[in-house]
């Protein structure tokens, strides 16, 4: 059986936490991922008490390979980020959807040589309005199919900073399938988180 | 003439909707994805509701499955967003109804 991974909730405080992770247990996610703040050990604890797996984002960037964290950046620019890429190690790229059109080929390569991955939140997809859906699809699927070419299998999150922006991992498999994006077996699933840790550990 | 198989789904809803709203919006939210065409193939039908639990079972052609999981995805009433969940898929009726007993159980021990 899949585990599927959502590696980005975004609560607002401790109590919404605990709602968001236990609607992402309800709709099939084994594996949820957050960023490191003051509440991390309270957060972490209802992952354990769940049986959900977790993983930490963090922006303290280090050469140094530490289990269960992964180093993100948020995409501002495209020349912010290939300089931040040369200098850390930096696992994923973290895109929101109105940055969406200043990704192109010229940086999924680079990314592609430094295995660093882009990110995308469906929770913001499901904010569109249907006209604004029609200008972001063509080019969502374009960088995710020139991603793939790449051997990037890129990252769904949600984003979610309540429990009702969560969605079930296979509607979203299947808004992929809809846009003709082949080759999906591990875009939401562990298997793509594992290898960020595969190629590189302590 | 091709008979497409038939796929059942059961949809649990995180709002309340009434019959009605559900139908126009599931309706709705897939023409405006897939368009009109897809949607007369789909033979897409609301076959059951149950306003108290918010389940609903619907009933589609199964090349067309990953058209209303992705209507079920964006789904929204009046630009409102509602949250649902695809809780059982099946080729037969069977199952499905064996699932809607199981739910109405829980329900009734709940209560």
């Amino acid at each position: 059986m899949k585990k599927f991974i959502d590696i980005f909730i975004n609560p607002i405080n401790l109590e919404e936490a605990k709602n968001i992770i236990t609607t992402a247990k309800d709709f099939g996610y084994s594996i949820i991922g957050f960023i490191e703040n003051e509440n991390i050990n309270k957060i972490v604890d209802i992952c354990k008490n769940l049986n959900l797996e977790y993983v930490i984002r963090s922006k303290k960037y280090s050469p140094k390979r530490i289990e269960k964290i992964i180093y993100f950046y948020e995409f501002s620019n495209k020349k912010e980020t290939i300089n931040l890429v040369k200098r850390y190690r930096v696992d994923i790229v973290s895109v929101n959807i109105n940055e969406i059109y200043d990704i192109d080929k010229e940086l999924i390569n680079f990314l592609a040589q430094r295995k660093t991955r882009l990110e995308f939140f469906y929770s913001e997809f499901l904010k569109l309005n249907f006209s604004e859906l029609i200008h972001a699809l063509p080019k969502f699927r374009e960088v995710i199919v020139t991603c793939l070419k790449k051997g990037l299998t890129p990252f769904i999150s949600s984003g979610a900073k309540s429990k009702e922006d969560i969605r079930a991992p296979r509607e979203i498999l299947s808004f992929l399938k809809c846009l003709n994006i082949e080759n999906l077996d591990k875009i939401l699933t562990k298997e793509n988180l594992s290898s960020i840790f595969l190629y590189e550990t302590i | 003439m091709k008979q497409y198989k038939q796929r059942y789904f059961i949809v649990k809803l995180f709002n309340n909707i009434s019959k009605e709203d559900l139908i126009g919006s599931v309706e709705d939210t897939f023409k405006n994805l897939h368009g009109i065409i897809s949607f007369s193939f789909s033979k897409l039908k609301l076959i059951y509701f149950d306003e108290k639990n918010n389940v609903a079972v619907f009933r589609c052609n199964n090349e067309f499955s990953d058209h209303f999981r992705t209507s079920i995805l964006f789904l929204r009433k009046a630009n409102v967003i509602i949250q649902a969940k695809i809780e059982l898929t099946s080729g037969t009726l069977k199952k499905i109804k064996r699932k809607l007993n199981m739910i109405e159980k829980v329900k009734s021990g709940n209560n």
